[in-house]
């Protein structure tokens, strides 16, 4: 899976923010406030991955259980669909 | 072709038009310009819209080169930021809001309160770039709204307020990752990649060195007497 593209992060304080090149590629306004495991996980998305490689990613730059990975994978994805921000 | 100090820089432009000239009476300067602006006619018509909408071609030729100045500034470490930008004895306040939050109302309340220790450097347009001693700094230009208030001169930003109205008046100090999207609200977007990768860091750069707060503020008196304590409090017990 890949997210669609025409975003530019930008780390401010603990927060990043996606914020949008064009108006349409954002769908939810012109940036998205993303935590330290959604910027990680948004930043990956930006070209083709599958959730295994995500969930790796997690596990290791967090250092939790695949449990947890998992599920944090699975809400970011399912909340990503919702935006409307997967290709 | 009209040269003027603009944010620091040598702007050239060669409009069409003489208002631009009038315009920028304040502004001229001589030397080999820092970047030369020039706008199609479909740039120009691009701004017959919103409140600028009827307006006489001159003027619409003026806002479109200000548009392209403006897009242009993140690559020499500026950028455009829709506030009042005042400067209290020497201190530069970049009031931001939307229009029609009364910015202006605002920025007058301060004048009342400060008499002349506050000067309004650019009531609605300025232009903020990065010294070369690092520090950020307002700049008054000639484009600065419908009252008018603009002076040629520059300010180090000591705070921005992000003001919003209010039934009672408050003021307190944000972060920087709270302040970010209002921040990025009152800049003037680019409308490609490149662009926005220059100016999202130089953002987060000024919300870092400046102090930041949110004001909800009624049109009162009260208001911009609440907002210097709370901004200048150290300074002065005003």
């Amino acid at each position: 899976m890949k997210r669609r593209s025409g975003f530019v992060l930008e780390t401010v304080g603990g927060d990043t923010y996606a914020v949008a090149v064009t108006a349409e590629a954002a769908g939810v306004g012109s940036m998205v406030k993303l935590n330290p495991t959604a910027a990680t996980l948004f930043a990956l998305l930006e070209t083709e991955t599958d959730t295994e490689a995500l969930v790796a990613a997690l596990m290791e730059k967090y250092e939790v259980t695949k449990e947890v990975a998992e599920r944090d994978v699975a809400a970011f994805v399912a909340a990503l669909g919702e935006a409307k921000l997967l290709d | 072709m009209i040269t003027c100090r603009f944010a620091g820089l040598t702007v050239a432009a060669d409009p069409r038009y003489p208002y631009y000239e009038r315009l920028v009476r304040d502004y001229r300067c001589d030397g080999a310009p820092d970047l030369t602006l020039s706008v199609t006619e479909a740039e120009l018509l691009a701004e017959d819209a919103g409140k600028n909408a009827g307006a006489d071609l001159g003027i619409l030729e003026a806002l479109a080169l200000y548009r392209k100045l403006s897009l242009a500034l993140p690559a020499y470490g500026g950028l455009f930021l829709h506030a009042a930008c005042l400067s209290v004895d020497g201190c530069g306040v970049a009031v931001t809001a939307p229009s029609g939050v009364g910015k202006s109302t605002h920025a007058a309340l301060w004048k009342e309160l400060l008499g002349e220790r506050c000067e309004i450097v650019n009531g609605d347009k300025p232009l903020i770039r990065r010294g070369e001693d690092g520090r950020f700094y307002g700049y008054g230009t000639p484009f600065c709204g419908k009252e008018g208030w603009q002076r040629n001169t520059a300010v180090p930003l000591t705070a921005i307020v992000l003001l919003e109205r209010g039934a009672h008046d408050e003021v307190v100090p944000t972060s920087p990752a709270e302040a970010f999207p209002l921040l990025y609200a009152a800049t003037l977007p680019p409308r490609d990649e490149a662009g926005l990768r220059l100016l999202l860091p130089l953002l987060s750069s000024l919300a870092a060195s400046v102090r930041l707060y949110r004001a909800r503020c009624t049109p009162r008196p009260s208001a911009a007497a609440l907002c210097y304590r709370t901004i200048f409090e150290k300074e002065s017990s005003l």
